[in-house]
């Protein structure tokens, strides 16, 4: 009786006599995302007709389902300095930009950011867990509603230039308040700021 | 009816049967894409094609669908039609068509009555102005996306939503306190 549920059991788990067709191979099942919301809500009413800065990987259902909303997006997939960016933007859509720079890089970014953000503008940020280290491959954002968000990886392993802590985070958004800051299982976490 | 049956027998052939039915494949395969010279159009399918070769620059418009292989620098006006700038296209201009559907390369700003649709080798850098936007995954982008058609419009359909909300509010707390005034009154009864 027991052998035969750990034989079950194995099966369900796909162990090394399970075939390869037996693994679902399909996107990854999208996750909560609850600072999604109060952000875009933040985002909407900073301006009558506000403006978005997209960046971290491309993913074009993000541009629609913003786009759709009334918003007009910038998508800024390439790490440029936000100084060369046009002001005036309501909200900042980081994703893990951040936690790709080096930290000094990561400071002049975000003070460039400051600049080209009004009154109120909110900003939302990925940061991996305080202790991840080594390397790590980027990750694609897919909005899948107000609440949802899958997180696909993308390309090769690159090293992490380094880990934040809470109050670290808080420190690079010097110009900004902190507005909610939350911690995944996974240990990663969701910030969002609004400039003062 | 049941001569019918019989008459349909009569045409199977003597063979043995299939184990299993099977889907009949066409002895020819359809061309997706009608091959079109480059300097030729066609009046019936009423779509034209910029060839590879072809280096085309300043204002390029008509009343037809375009494809573009080659390379245009300038401007692209196709109001009501369809323009798809192909894999080995490189447009460095402004567009405005009915639908924009980017395979290829192309620098400048695109303005799409109806969509824009970038494919996974498309890359782009420019400003979409378009109702409905579709970036694949892979694709290159860099610029705007205004997908509003008409912002002004806009404006006042939420101008129009905040003063509904706002009488809501107003004429539910007036009938709050209307109730609290009856009730009132009433334990005075």
């Amino acid at each position: 009786m027991a052998a035969g549920l750990a034989t079950r059991m194995f099966r369900r788990e796909g162990g090394a006599g399970a075939p390869a067709t037996d693994t679902p191979k399909g996107p990854p099942p999208a996750v909560a995302c609850p600072l999604l919301r109060p952000f875009l809500k933040r985002v909407e009413r900073v301006q009558p007709s506000p403006s978005l800065l997209l960046f971290g990987e491309m993913c074009g259902a993000n541009v629609s389902f913003l786009g759709a909303r009334g918003l007009r997006i910038s998508v800024e997939g390439s790490p440029v300095e936000p100084q060369a960016y046009s002001s005036g933007f309501s909200g900042a859509l980081l994703w893990d930009h951040l936690s790709r720079l080096r930290p000094e890089a990561a400071v002049r970014w975000v003070a460039g950011l400051s600049d080209a953000l009004v009154q109120g503008g909110a900003v939302l940020a990925f940061f991996p867990p305080v202790n991840a280290t080594g390397d790590a491959t980027r990750s694609r954002f897919r909005i899948s509603s107000e609440e949802l968000v899958a997180r696909e990886p993308v390309g090769e392993r690159a090293p992490v230039p380094g880990s934040y802590q809470n109050r670290e985070i808080i420190r690079l958004f010097g110009a900004f308040n902190l507005d909610l800051l939350h911690t995944h299982r996974s240990g990663d976490r969701e910030v969002l700021f609004f400039k003062a | 009816m049941w001569d019918k049956k019989e008459n349909e027998k009569d045409f199977k052939p003597s063979g043995p049967p299939p184990a299993a039915p099977r889907v009949e494949t066409p002895s020819y395969v359809p061309m997706s894409v009608p091959p079109l010279s480059a300097s030729s159009s066609s009046a019936k399918g009423r779509a034209a094609n910029i060839g590879t070769s072809l280096f085309i620059k300043g204002e390029v418009s008509g009343s037809e669908d375009l494809t573009v292989e080659g390379r245009v620098e300038g401007r692209i006006d196709l109001k009501d039609h369809n323009i798809t700038i192909a894999a080995s296209g490189r447009v460095n201009a402004e567009i405005h068509a009915k639908s924009v559907t980017v395979v290829g390369e192309v620098t400048g700003n695109i303005n799409a009555d109806d969509k824009v649709e970038i494919a996974d080798t498309g890359r782009l850098t420019g400003d979409i102005h378009a109702p409905r936007v579709a970036i694949s995954d892979g694709a290159q982008f860099r610029g705007n996306v205004d997908m509003v058609r008409d912002r002004s419009a806009a404006q006042s359909v939420a101008g129009i939503k905040e003063r509904v909300q706002a009488q809501v509010q107003t004429h539910t707390q007036s009938q709050t306190q209307t109730a609290s005034q009856g009730k009132a009154a009433a334990a005075q009864i």
